[in-house]
């Protein structure tokens, strides 16, 4: 097996950061910019119909929680020493992620 | 006289665990004259004030690196900084952060030198010498041209937060040095160095913080360099 250099984690970290950052402009954009009229509930109601926001909705969802929580456990890795700690650190990581992940992907699909 | 800048107040940095475990500051006033360097105020200290006063120093010229340290916050070379360039009347200047103290200003920089050792800094030949020098051309040159004017202060590493909390971290001015040699169109230990700093230790432990490039006293990158050294080890590892 390849040594666990850090380097694929690096990599990710970038292509998923340039991802969220073309996705945040095309949430920004509708959010903020398109009027107020877009944001009202039946706007979002109708918009959840259409299975490629579905889609824009998920992906943004999964980057930016494996982007957010790899970031979280690089810095445990940073200054965290004791490994048992690192080990509770990666458990409550995993656990937070999922459960966030969860609330996302049952929000979007039955919205 | 005109050219004395007056008198100039300097806390300095005590410890000596012989003598007591703790460390303290003691204050100096010493009289300042334009063109006076901070190394000349702390040999004017050391030669009239108080001889037991140690910090390194060797060269005067900027050129060997031994008389890093922090003053007033940010690490510089003693023999370089003008006293006239500081800002207030009194100068604070502390040992560099991040390596073991040894006493009052000089640290232990043994760890600094064994990183240095790791990337092999030396040029590495597998094929026969030539019987005349290595020609390079100057281009090839010109893309180490600033590495190879570092003049290992151990400036850059002691101002990386990463290398405060993990000394296992090769650091920049390492990782500099791994640069100047992966990148010399020369070499031929390439692939050897490059293994050694793709490490979590090596340069996926730098977090781009950027306290290396403006601490070094020769304003060199090495930042710049770790992220060349980045990008080299990505294509190999994929
Ligand atoms: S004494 Fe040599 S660099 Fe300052």
């Amino acid at each position: 097996m390849a040594r666990q250099t850090g380097s694929i984690g690096w990599f990710l970290q970038r292509l998923s950061g340039g991802l969220i950052f073309a996705l945040i402009l095309v949430h920004f954009s509708l959010m903020h910019y398109m009027g107020p009229e877009k944001r009202l509930y039946a706007d979002v109601v109708r918009r959840f119909q259409n299975p490629l926001w579905k889609s824009f909705d998920l992906v943004f969802l999964t980057l930016c929680l494996c982007h957010g929580w790899y970031g979280v456990w690089e810095i445990v890795g940073d200054y965290v020493r004791s490994d048992s700690l690192k080990i509770l650190a990666l458990i409550l990581i995993v656990i937070a992620a999922a459960g966030l992940f969860s609330i996302g992907l049952v929000t979007v699909l039955t919205f | 006289m005109a050219d004395t800048l007056g008198l100039y107040t300097f806390k300095i940095f005590r410890y000596n665990p012989d003598k007591d475990p703790k460390s303290r500051y003691d204050t100096f006033a010493v009289e300042v004259r334009q063109g006076m360097t901070i190394l000349d105020c702390l040999q004017k200290i050391k030669g009239s004030l108080d001889g037991t006063l140690s910090f390194r120093r060797s060269c005067r010229s900027a050129i060997c690196g031994s008389c890093a340290m922090n003053i007033n916050g940010k690490n510089d070379l003693a023999c370089h900084l003008q006293v006239s360039r500081l800002r207030g009347r009194t100068i604070t200047i502390n040992p560099l952060p991040g390596y073991p103290l040894i006493k009052d200003l000089v640290v232990d920089m043994g760890e600094f030198y064994r990183h240095i050792a790791a990337v092999m800094p030396w040029l590495v030949r597998r094929s026969p010498c030539p019987d005349r020098e290595l020609l390079q051309f100057p281009a090839d040159r010109d893309r180490i041209d600033s590495a190879v004017n570092c003049i290992l202060c151990g400036s850059c590493t002691s101002s990386c937060p990463q290398f405060w909390f993990n000394p296992r971290y090769l650091g920049p001015a390492a990782l500099l040095k791994a640069y100047r040699f992966i990148f010399d169109s020369r070499d031929e230990g390439r692939d050897e160095r490059l293994a050694i700093v793709d490490d979590r230790y090596g340069v996926w432990r730098c977090r781009t913080v950027f306290n290396c490039d403006e601490a070094c006293p020769k304003k060199l990158h090495p930042n710049e360099a770790i992220a060349g050294l980045k990008i080299e080890a990505l294509k190999r590892s994929v």
